[in-house]
């Protein structure tokens, strides 16, 4: 078994959802509350890498990336170089395509909370903040969860983006969807199977136990 | 604190809707009621909401125990968190994933851990909830909700209430008895309090002053004897029901039966009230039968037989509606026949007969 590509995928896995934690949650709450027209334009846009072909997703990425691109030359001018080939640059590429996974479940769980709640709590003098906190994270616990293990999930079994993006690196950007590419490639098929067949018990125990758990508010995440 | 007075006069305009004005006092001080009470739509919830910082209106001014929540001319909006007002929403809002004591406890602050248990335990007791300290709102029953919505907004010590239809959730069988605890829970509490109601029974429990509110505008305002017995046109009088025929004092009680003195007539009510109780006594026009002055037998079922004299007769589709003058305005709606049977005419003498359990009574404040 890789295990090295096994390190790395639960590595960038984790990074993704924790990265999409902190981004995906203002989104979500965003796309919950507010009222404004732009509203569809930006759940779109959240929910455009569900549809889009992942090389495509890729292509722009890799193009963003490079030395002409927008993200290339800031990245140049930080000094971090060009993030093509990298963990960063497979990284960013799996916050991009994960992203409606963590947003959608949680925009749903938030628009599950009914606005009286978070007006009581206001009157007995929370702030929108503390009123987040106290109300609207312990009610969207199963929206969280959901999000999460989705995003998780997704990140461990994307292949198309890593690939246009990061290539096959050992240590660096070869994830365990690549290995078995790879080994498949080579017709190596036993090494193949070592991989393949623990992805697809893990994915499909976690995936169980998340809808058990939160069974109670689970929604289909790809519905708008 | 020299000012102890909720001052307001606001307008909130909807786009595409209607405009709301209001503009009235409370007395902090005393502990007075207040309730709003009109139609739904005609802006008495907004009203509310705008007190309580949750809306904003376009123009005015409300003025909270001598600190500005609002200045619309110069832009001065005080957050809803630093108003301290005890908000009571339709339908209560109580947290479901807290325990009633955690939603009790909620909005202490400023108290040490020891003091704010010690408000929360005699908050559950005082409001007769303490034994569902541990449960959370959907294992409660209606009425168990509406208290524990009560507390919790009491328990932050707040200036001023404000309920919003506080009993309208709960099925009729419950009413009766939740209503009579909410009145002596804001009373004991001593807050002030602004209620929005469309119930004017609720409004009679509860109250010592109402706002009348119709589309938009407050068309009377004024103690609750005032706006029921007085009510200063139509639409108001329409609203009230008019079928309130006075105040009235328990004079005996037995059986399930009691006697209450109205105006100088002894009627007799279905109701268990203690003697000297005062009530406001209402009957609703279909129930009231007229017959001829001088009937006196056959024997009539009907306890109360009321010697009236006819004011006036109105046209109600097929129906007629009879005002009386019995010392007391009293209403009857009856046939168009027997309107000719009687050879009714404003001035006529008559009868009004009104069955015992069809005097309605509530406890009135006071």
């Amino acid at each position: 078994m890789d295990w090295q590509a096994v390190e790395l995928t639960l590595r960038l896995a984790l990074l993704t959802t924790l990265i999409l934690l902190a981004l995906g949650t203002p989104i979500a709450w965003w796309l919950a509350t507010t009222r404004r027209p732009w509203r569809g334009l930006v759940y779109a846009l959240v929910a455009l890498p569900l549809v889009l072909p992942p090389t495509v997703l890729g292509f722009y990425l890799l193009m963003a990336m490079g030395p002409d691109g927008p993200i290339g030359v800031l990245t140049t001018s930080l000094g971090i170089g060009r993030l093509p080939f990298t963990f960063a640059g497979i990284l960013v590429a799996s916050v991009i395509y994960s992203l409606p996974f963590m947003v959608q479940p949680l925009t749903v769980a938030f628009a599950g909370v009914d606005r009286p709640l978070l007006e009581a709590s206001w009157t007995l003098g929370r702030s929108g903040f503390g009123t987040f906190f106290r109300v609207v994270v312990p009610l969207s616990v199963p929206g969280f969860l959901t999000a999460v293990v989705l995003t998780f999930a997704h990140t461990v079994g994307e292949f198309g983006v890593v690939l246009m993006i990061g290539g096959s690196i050992p240590g660096v950007t070869r994830t365990v969807s690549i290995s078995i590419y790879d080994d498949v490639q080579a017709l190596d098929y036993a090494s193949a199977a070592t991989l393949a067949l623990p992805l697809l018990v893990a994915s499909f125990l976690v995936l169980s136990i998340t809808y058990t758990v939160a069974r109670r508010r689970t929604e289909w995440p790809i519905g708008v | 604190m020299a000012d102890r007075r909720l001052t307001v006069d606001i307008e909130r305009r909807h786009r595409g809707g209607p405009t709301i004005r209001a503009a009235f006092e409370v007395d902090l001080g005393t502990g007075e009621v207040i309730a709003l009470f009109g139609p739904s739509g005609s802006g008495k919830t907004t009203v509310l909401r705008c007190v309580a910082g949750l809306e904003r209106p376009q123009t005015g001014m409300i003025v909270g125990a001598g600190q500005t929540w609002l200045d619309a001319a110069h832009g001065v909006s005080v957050p809803v968190q630093e108003r301290r007002v005890g908000y009571v929403p339709q339908g209560y809002a109580l947290f479901p994933h807290l325990s009633v004591r955690d939603n009790i406890a909620y909005g202490i602050r400023g108290l040490d851990r020891g003091a704010r248990e010690r408000r929360v335990a005699g908050l559950l007791r005082s409001l007769g909830v303490a034994d569902l300290a541990d449960r959370k709102p959907p294992r409660l029953s209606g009425g168990e909700r509406q208290r524990v919505a009560v507390g919790r907004a009491l328990a932050s010590d707040p200036v001023l209430l404000l309920l919003d239809e506080p009993l309208s959730a709960l099925d009729e069988a419950t009413k009766d008895e939740v209503r009579t605890a909410l009145a002596e829970t804001i009373r004991e509490a001593g807050t002030p309090a602004l209620l929005v109601s469309h119930d004017p029974t609720d409004v009679l429990a509860l109250a010592d002053r109402v706002a009348v509110m119709v589309s938009g505008d407050i068309r009377q305002l004024g103690t609750a004897e005032d706006v029921f017995l007085r009510p200063r046109d139509e639409v108001v009088a329409r609203l009230v029901g008019a079928d309130v025929l006075g105040f009235g004092a328990i004079t005996s009680s037995a059986d399930g039966l009691v006697e209450v003195d109205l105006h100088a007539h002894t009627l007799v009510a279905v109701g268990d009230w203690a003697p000297r109780t005062r009530v406001l006594v209402s009957v609703r026009p279909e129930e009231v039968t007229l017959m001829e002055a001088a009937t006196s037998g056959p024997h009539l079922s009907a306890r109360n037989v009321l010697p009236a004299t006819v004011t006036r007769l109105d046209s109600r589709g097929t129906l007629v509606l009879a005002t009386l003058d019995a010392g007391f305005s009293v209403r009857a709606l009856i046939t168009r026949q027997a309107v000719a049977e009687l050879g009714l005419t404003p001035g006529a003498a008559v009868g009004a007969a009104i069955k015992a359990p069809s005097i309605h009574l509530v406890a009135a404040p006071h």
